[in-house]
């Protein structure tokens, strides 16, 4: 039976049945995990250069280091740094696998809607289990989703900001963003830059307990997925994959021919995968 | 019987309309009426009462800056701070600097026209004019030619048909009777003043950063740091140079030019020094501290209450008698349109209720202004210049008295004769000269302090909001060059809660109140001759005579 | 009608001004502009033929902060302004007719020089309850201005109340106020905001205008860029101590005595575009950071509530208190994520599922423990 349809709190099996052999399924993809850690990076680096920017805490009398200079030099170029991750993911929306796609994060289908109760009851306590996915379950999946329009957001008030010390001396700047300023006082976009900064920061203080707990409970290997792209499941949970079932079958779970994709998921021996996976 | 209604009243600031009942020749009732409002009192509630007077500033640039330090004063009497001494002395330079500048510029370019024709200067000998000038002054630009020169660009100004500016003023009235030669030697001051307030009022730009509105102001203090040894602080000893020369030059000018100039005018009218009565009370708040601001007795101008025009008794001011009445204002009262509200408890709520424009007549008997009627112990009271000299004349202030018996010698008038239009304009200049006189002096404490060390210009204590009481009320009160200014503020929770501003001109200017007692213009204007209905010369004098600024009045 | 005898320079000689102060004088408004110096020729070409073209000043819900600035003009100096180089024939404030006179010489004005007239406006104009808030000679603002600005050749905006309302357009905006290309959309509008606006820059227009006939190179706002085109904070003098991060701390501090940043005070140089810094104030004595005190982007658009508070860097953040600033919001979010976080990693461990999880010798066994 679908693993996922199982009645919330009852007694159940763990929803990844582990007596048959585990899959090794090469989740995400080289693009994903590398826009990832690069947006992780970024953030971090933006977050203190751009708190400093806010608040120079730092005071530099007399020094000949040019702190807010280097500060704002700092925080642009991790800004596109940051942006050029984000267009890679952004592009990887389109081209990526079924659990990179663009749909799998927004909720359109039955399944989706079902797991992501499912998922808001298992934090509340009111359900045993997670609600388990190959890709992302359909709460992380929406959050993220969330996560990525605030990069947008951050990212469009940024090139503002960027656009607004440049003076609009940079044309091609000021074409591409110069109306956002028209619609919105350039105080409030900064205003909004900085209160995203903090969405962020909170957003990582969930998001890393979370990736831990999941990954605890599952024991797929979740956290070490996004170094390596890898998940550990059982074939029939594979085979089970909603993602695939509800309308994604054009998308192959192992996409073929491709130099950037990875090598087709095979079954390993379940002792291998618990030295390598899990404790 | 005829109906004259002047609107608009120019070479004022704001929109004043006047309407005068003649009878006889004479002005039998009249009614102050103030057409314009925009509700600042209502924009800075919520708002954070540090920058208020960046707010309150902008009520009036004509007597720029006096509504920021009535707003500091007010917040830091709520809160409980003593600015440091040398914030005060900065903070007396830049009023002082305020009050000889808009004194001057009312005398020559809001007020002169109403005594000088400018186009009885064609007629004038300039030989004769520089010997007029010569008579009275010291001053070097007296010459033949400099008088030519001014009748020769007056000429080319009448020769062109486009008389600019002087587009038509009254010229020719009977009621001018000043000789052609005294017409161009004004004409010519007219056009000297033009520049010397130009550069008069750079001790603005460098004590305040701009004139007008000024940015320097905090609560606690002042920006301008001080340092002798510094070449970027905003005070250090080249920029105390740079003022003290400016107000230097102020000095001859207000010694050489201005007083004489009023002497001069004065002489030709005597007539106006029996026109013009007020309603004979007058409220000073006392002016240029010379300690802690609490300190009433250390004002270089006192503080006092004169009733009746009774020079005998000055009654103390108790700021609890104030009162604004909206009778005949365009508000509404919660407690109803007869009572008289203070401050603390002001309410702002306008409602319309006068004729719908274009309108010909107001309804008098109704609401007819913008300008609440301000009321002390439920009297009418006339402020400003002359209110602070007779004050200081009645309280035996040595300085004002030495002025006044002076000039009323000079001019053979007793000294009821102040309470009068030239009366005003006479008291104007006496403490224009006042201001003067210690100007220098006070830029001379600044740098004594300056090198003996004392830098402190804010006390920084209460800056932060967290510091504050949750509920906390003040007022702030200044003289500005039209009198009695105060600013009344309620702070809940670090915002501002409910604000009140009762302003010199609300108090001239205002409208009658419960009692129907008439404002001071309404009773300066009764008896005013009127020679021509159509040209109400005579009306411009006395309402000008108070230096009207209806933004302020109104705000 | 026999109106305009005089050029400036015929005007100027007329009082003993001579043909070299005239072409300085040209010289100076070049540089204003920012032209190229072989301008010269033609300002001084274009004064020499003009002759007086009529200005007309109104005010509405103003200060009178641009009129008085006005007469601050240093150069040229006021009077060469309203009697040479223009014939202002009315501006409540100086001029010499009252009541019915002063109303007849505007109407002169818009019936005889229809078309050809420059008009300046000050302050803001309600719109609110018929224009109540605003009448003169028993007029509104708004029917006066349609009047008078639909009728002449150019429209200039003074001061922030003109442009776009200034402060009686702050919240609440309690009588409708509007600047005026607001109140009367489809003007031919020039905009110089400033709180007030500074002479030197509507000299420098007013020039250009007379000279070639148009106005200078304007911006989104209808504003000329050679004033309004750069960030204060770019031109400004204590730029170097911002770089190097030396900030004036609290007021009076050591930093405030040696002309240090004014950042973490509340200046809006950042923000806010002007040329105070270069042009300065008075006839260039000085500029409000120069004085010690945060600029408040009194040229912005709508600054009296985009950039306030003026001594907290970002605004206040809507629906809380004043005292609660945006970097507090933030804290507390982040505080609260946390603690949530905490909160629910000590309920699973309580609840055994994570540890139970772990320790189980399959799924099942954790399970059933709950
Ligand atoms: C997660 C990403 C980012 C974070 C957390 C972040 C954070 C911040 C913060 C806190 C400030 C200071 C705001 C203030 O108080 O003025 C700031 C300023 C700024 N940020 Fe970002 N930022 C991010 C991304 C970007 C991006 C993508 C750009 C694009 C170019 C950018 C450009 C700027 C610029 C130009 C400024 C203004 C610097 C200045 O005023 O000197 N930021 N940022
Ligand atoms: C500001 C910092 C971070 C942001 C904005 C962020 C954002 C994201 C996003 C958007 C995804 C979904 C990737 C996709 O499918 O496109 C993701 C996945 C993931 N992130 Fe992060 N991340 C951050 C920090 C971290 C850190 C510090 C860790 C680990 C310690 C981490 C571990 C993971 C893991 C394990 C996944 C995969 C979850 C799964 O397989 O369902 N992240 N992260
Ligand atoms: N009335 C008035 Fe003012 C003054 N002086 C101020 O409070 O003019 Ni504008
Ligand atoms: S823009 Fe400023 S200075 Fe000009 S009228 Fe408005 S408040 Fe006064
Ligand atoms: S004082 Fe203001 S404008 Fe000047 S550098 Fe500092 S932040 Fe910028
Ligand atoms: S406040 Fe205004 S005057 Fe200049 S420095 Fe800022 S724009
Ligand atoms: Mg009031």
């Amino acid at each position: 039976m679908d693993p996922i349809a199982q009645p919330a709190g009852r007694v159940a099996p763990h929803p990844i049945a582990r007596e048959e052999g585990l899959v090794r399924v090469y989740v995400w993809e080289a693009p994903v995990r590398i826009a990832h850690w690069v947006i992780v990076l970024s953030i971090l680096v933006l977050s203190f250069t751009g708190y400093y920017l806010y608040n120079p805490f730092i005071i530099a009398r007399g020094s000949r280091v040019f702190m807010m200079g280097t500060m704002r030099f700092i925080h642009e170029v991790a800004a596109f740094a940051f942006i050029g991750a984000g267009i890679v993911r952004a592009y990887w929306f389109f081209r990526g696998n079924r659990w990179a796609h663009w749909r799998s994060f927004v909720p359109i289908r039955r399944w989706q809607w079902q797991g992501l109760g499912e998922q808001l009851q298992y934090y509340l306590f009111l359900r045993r289990a997670p609600n388990s996915q190959v890709g992302h379950n359909p709460l992380a999946a929406i959050t993220y989703l969330f996560v990525y329009l605030l990069m947008l957001v951050e990212l469009l008030t940024g090139l503002a900001l960027f656009n607004h010390v440049l003076a609009g001396q940079d044309r091609l700047l000021a074409l591409s963003i110069g109306w956002l300023p028209r619609l919105i006082d350039i105080q409030y976009l900064r205003e909004t830059h900085f209160l995203i900064m903090f969405a962020f920061l909170a957003f990582l203080v969930h998001h890393v307990y979370s990736a831990v707990l999941i990954g605890i409970e599952e024991r797929s290997g979740l956290m070490g997925g996004i170094f390596s792209g890898y998940k550990f499941f059982p074939s029939a949970f594979v085979a089970a994959d909603p993602a695939r079932r509800s309308g994604e079958a054009q998308i192959p779970a192992v996409p073929a021919g491709r130099s950037h994709q990875a090598p087709p998921a095979r079954p390993v021996p379940p002792t291998a995968i618990r030295e390598t996976n899990l404790p | 019987m005829a109906r004259i209604v002047v609107d608009p009243v120019t070479r004022i600031e704001g929109h004043l309309r006047i309407e005068a009942q003649v009878d006889g020749g004479k002005v039998s009732d009249a009614w102050s009426s103030g057409t314009m409002f925009r509700g600042i009192e209502l924009i800075l509630k919520g708002r954070d009462p540090r920058e208020a007077w960046l707010w309150t500033q902008r009520i009036c640039a004509v007597c720029t800056m006096v509504h920021a330090l009535a707003s500091v004063r007010a917040v830091e009497d709520a809160l409980g701070i003593e600015v440091p001494d040398n914030a005060r002395i900065i903070r007396n330079i830049i009023s002082a600097t305020q009050l000889i500048h808009d004194h001057v510029v009312h005398f020559y370019h809001l007020h002169a026209l109403d005594w000088v024709d400018v186009t009885q200067a064609l007629k004038a000998d300039p030989a004769k004019t520089s010997q007029l000038a010569e008579s009275i002054s010291a001053w070097p630009k007296s010459s033949r030619n400099y008088f030519k020169a001014v009748q020769d660009r007056v000429k080319a100004l009448v020769d062109s048909q486009q008389l600019s500016l002087f587009t038509g003023g009254y010229w020719g009235h009977p009621a001018y009777h000043l000789p052609p030669e005294a017409n161009l030697m004004a004409v010519a001051h007219y056009l000297e003043a033009l520049e010397w307030q130009r550069d008069f009022i750079r001790i603005h730009a460098a004590l305040g950063g701009k004139n007008p509105n000024l940015q320097t102001y905090l609560v606690g203090g002042m920006t301008t740091a001080m340092d002798p040894n510094a070449p970027n602080a905003p005070i250090n000893p080249e920029r105390l140079d740079f003022i003290t020369q400016v107000a230097r030059s102020a000095t001859t000018f207000v010694e050489q030019v201005y007083l004489p100039d009023v002497l001069a005018v004065a002489s030709f009218y005597p007539e106006w020094f029996s026109l013009g009565e007020g309603p004979g009370n007058f409220l000073s708040y006392g002016a240029f501290p010379l300690g802690g601001v609490h300190d009433a007795s250390r004002y270089m101008l006192p503080r006092g209450i004169i009733l009746g025009n009774d020079l005998a008794h000055v009654h103390p001011v108790d700021p609890g008698q104030v009162t604004e009445y909206v009778t005949h204002s365009w508000y509404e009262y919660s407690s109803g349109d007869q009572t008289g509200v203070h401050p603390y408890d002001g309410e702002t709520n306008p409602k319309y209720t006068g004729p719908t424009p274009p309108y010909e007549q107001l309804n008098v008997d109704q609401k007819y202004s913008w300008l609440k009627a301000p009321r002390y112990d439920d009297k009418p009271m006339e402020v400003g210049p002359l209110a602070r000299v007779l004050v200081a004349y009645a309280s035996g202030d040595q300085e004002v008295k030495a002025l006044v018996d002076g000039t009323l010698a000079k001019l053979k008038a007793p000294a009821t004769a102040l309470f009068s239009t030239l009366g005003r304009v006479a008291a104007r200049a006496l403490e224009t000269q006042v201001a003067v006189n210690h100007l220098e002096e006070w830029i001379g404490q600044l740098r004594t302090n300056m090198h003996s060390g004392n830098l402190a210009t804010h006390n920084g204590e209460k800056w932060d909001p967290a510091t504050w009481p949750k509920t906390a009320r003040g007022w702030g009160f200044f003289e500005a060059p039209r009198g009695s200014l105060a600013h009344w503020v309620e702070i809940e929770d670090q915002a501002i809660k409910n604000y009140q501003c009762v302003v010199p001109t609300t108090w001239n200017a205002g409208p009658r109140d419960a009692k129907g007692q008439r404002g001071a213009y309404e009773t300066a204007l009764l008896k005013t001759p009127i020679a021509d209905p159509e040209r109400p010369l005579e009306i411009l004098r006395t309402v000008h005579s108070f230096d009207p600024c209806l933004a302020c009045a109104v705000h | 009608m026999p109106l305009h005898d005089h050029s400036l320079p015929e005007a100027l000689a007329l009082r003993g001004v001579s043909r070299r102060r005239f072409i300085e004088f040209c010289g100076a408004m070049v540089a204003t502009l920012a032209l190229p110096s072989h301008y010269i020729d033609q300002v001084v070409q274009a004064l020499d033929k003009k002759r007086k073209p009529v200005m007309v000043w109104l005010e509405f819900q103003d200060c009178a902060g641009n009129t008085e600035s006005m007469l601050r003009s240093a150069d040229p100096p006021i009077a060469d302004i309203v009697l040479d180089l223009l014939s202002l024939e009315y501006h409540e404030t100086i001029m010499a007719a009252a009541g019915h006179h002063a109303e007849a010489a505007l109407e002169r004005v818009v019936k005889e020089e229809k078309g050809q007239y420059i008009v300046v406006v000050e302050g803001s104009i309600p719109t609110a309850d018929g224009g109540v808030y605003c009448t003169i000679g028993g007029r509104t603002a708004l029917d006066i201005a349609r009047e008078v600005c639909a009728n002449s050749a150019l429209n200039i905006a003074v001061g922030a109340c003109a442009w776009d309302g200034g402060i009686p357009y702050a919240k609440p905006n309690p009588t409708g106020a509007r600047g005026l290309q607001d109140a009367i959309p489809g003007l031919n509008v020039i905009n110089l905001g400033g709180c007030p606006h500074n002479p030197a820059n509507t000299a420098a227009v007013l020039v250009h205008y007379l000279t070639f006939g148009q106005a200078p190179a304007l911006d989104q706002y209808n504003r000329p860029l050679f004033a309004y085109g750069h960030i204060i904070h770019d031109q400004c003098e204590r730029r170097a101590h911002y770089d190097a991060g030396r900030f004036v701390e609290e007021w009076d501090d050591e930093g405030a005595r040696n002309g240090w940043c004014l950042y973490k005070m509340g200046c809006k140089g950042p923000e806010a575009t002007f040329n105070c810094p270069t042009v300065r104030w008075n006839s260039g004595t000085s500029w409000p950071v120069k004085a010690g005190h945060g600029c408040i982007a009194c040229a912005s658009y709508h600054f009296w509530d985009s950039k306030s508070p003026f001594y907290k860097r970002l605004p206040d953040v809507p629906g809380f208190g004043v005292d609660t600033t945006a970097e507090k919001v933030g804290w507390v979010a982040v505080g609260a994520v946390a603690g949530l976080t905490a909160a629910h990693a000590v309920g699973s461990a309580v609840r055994g599922k994570v540890g139970g999880g772990r320790e189980a010798k399959d799924a099942g066994d954790g399970a059933s423990k709950s």
